[in-house]
């Protein structure tokens, strides 16, 4: 059952990927992001916290920037 | 006698505390996490209780942070001489099943009492949008990660190929079809019993 479990977590998880079509970062570095945060805690069992400080920090920073660019892009004619 | 000191009992308090505010996609995503610190750092408890009491919380009714629950129940269980023999042990798991709960469930409901709404109304703001943008693929990754870590503690080698197909297949199962997820459990039950993986 805990084989079955498993199964269910990571499939949730691929139930999320097509919302990053629409994400304002490019779908390629979503899917490094995405990389890289697994290999950090799966299998190099980096503490979350710096996980999420560094790469959820820097990718937050990252699409803020981004919207920022879409918005002046749009405010000119 | 508990074999773990006041110390352990307020450790385990704050880890859960401390994880439910990092908990951005759910308690689940901070399941490698648990795992990190309850099983490889203090070893309260073994890999293979860690993973029973996820499966029993996925597979019961009611919201599956109730995993949290049977991990702090299997901690102070442990830590009171690992059955239901005594009085005392079945105190200690109280214990151990009330301080995870409280630890988890403190923080981010008050978190999310007093900013769901502050970010519902700001949900316009460029901050909360690149807020949720820049955690979908980590939080993606995080729920890949428990599933990963869940299968590998059943054990890594060779040997145990077809825990691996069998996690690998229920994946594809739920990730493409509308299969309903009791079906899956129950199917995994009976291979399990009947010693095919």
């Amino acid at each position: 059952m805990s084989a079955v479990a498993a199964g269910m977590i990571t499939a949730t998880g691929l139930k999320m990927l097509p919302a990053l079509k629409n994400n304002v970062i490019a779908l390629p570095w979503c899917w490094a992001l995405a990389a890289l945060t697994f290999v950090a805690i799966a299998w190099l069992r980096v503490p979350l916290i710096w996980v999420l400080a560094v790469l959820g920090g820097g990718s937050g920073i990252w699409a803020y920037r981004r919207l920022s660019a879409l918005q002046q892009n749009e405010s000119e004619p | 006698m508990s074999s773990m000191s006041l110390g352990d009992w307020l450790a385990l308090l704050t880890h859960f505390l401390s994880l439910s505010l990092l908990a951005v996609g759910g308690a689940i995503t901070t399941v490698p996490d648990m795992h990190r610190t309850l099983v490889d750092q203090h070893q309260w408890l073994s890999d293979s209780e860690f993973n029973a009491a996820i499966a029993l919380a996925q597979a019961a009714p009611g919201p599956n942070v109730l995993f949290v629950a049977l991990l702090g129940w299997q901690v102070g269980l442990n830590a009171g001489g690992g059955l239901v023999t005594s009085g005392a042990a079945w105190g200690f798991g109280m214990l151990g099943m009330l301080l995870a709960m409280l630890g988890i469930l403190l923080p981010s409901t008050t978190l999310t009492f007093a900013a769901s709404r502050w970010a519902h109304q700001n949900r316009e703001l460029r901050a909360v949008r690149a807020f949720k943008h820049g955690m979908a693929p980590v939080v993606v990754a995080l729920l890949a990660a428990t599933g990963w870590i869940l299968t590998a503690n059943q054990g890594a080698d060779l040997a145990h190929w077809p825990l691996w197909l069998l996690t690998a297949v229920v994946t594809l199962l739920v990730w493409r079809t509308r299969l309903h997820l009791l079906w899956l459990l129950a199917a995994g039950a009976v291979l399990g019993w009947l010693g095919w993986v």
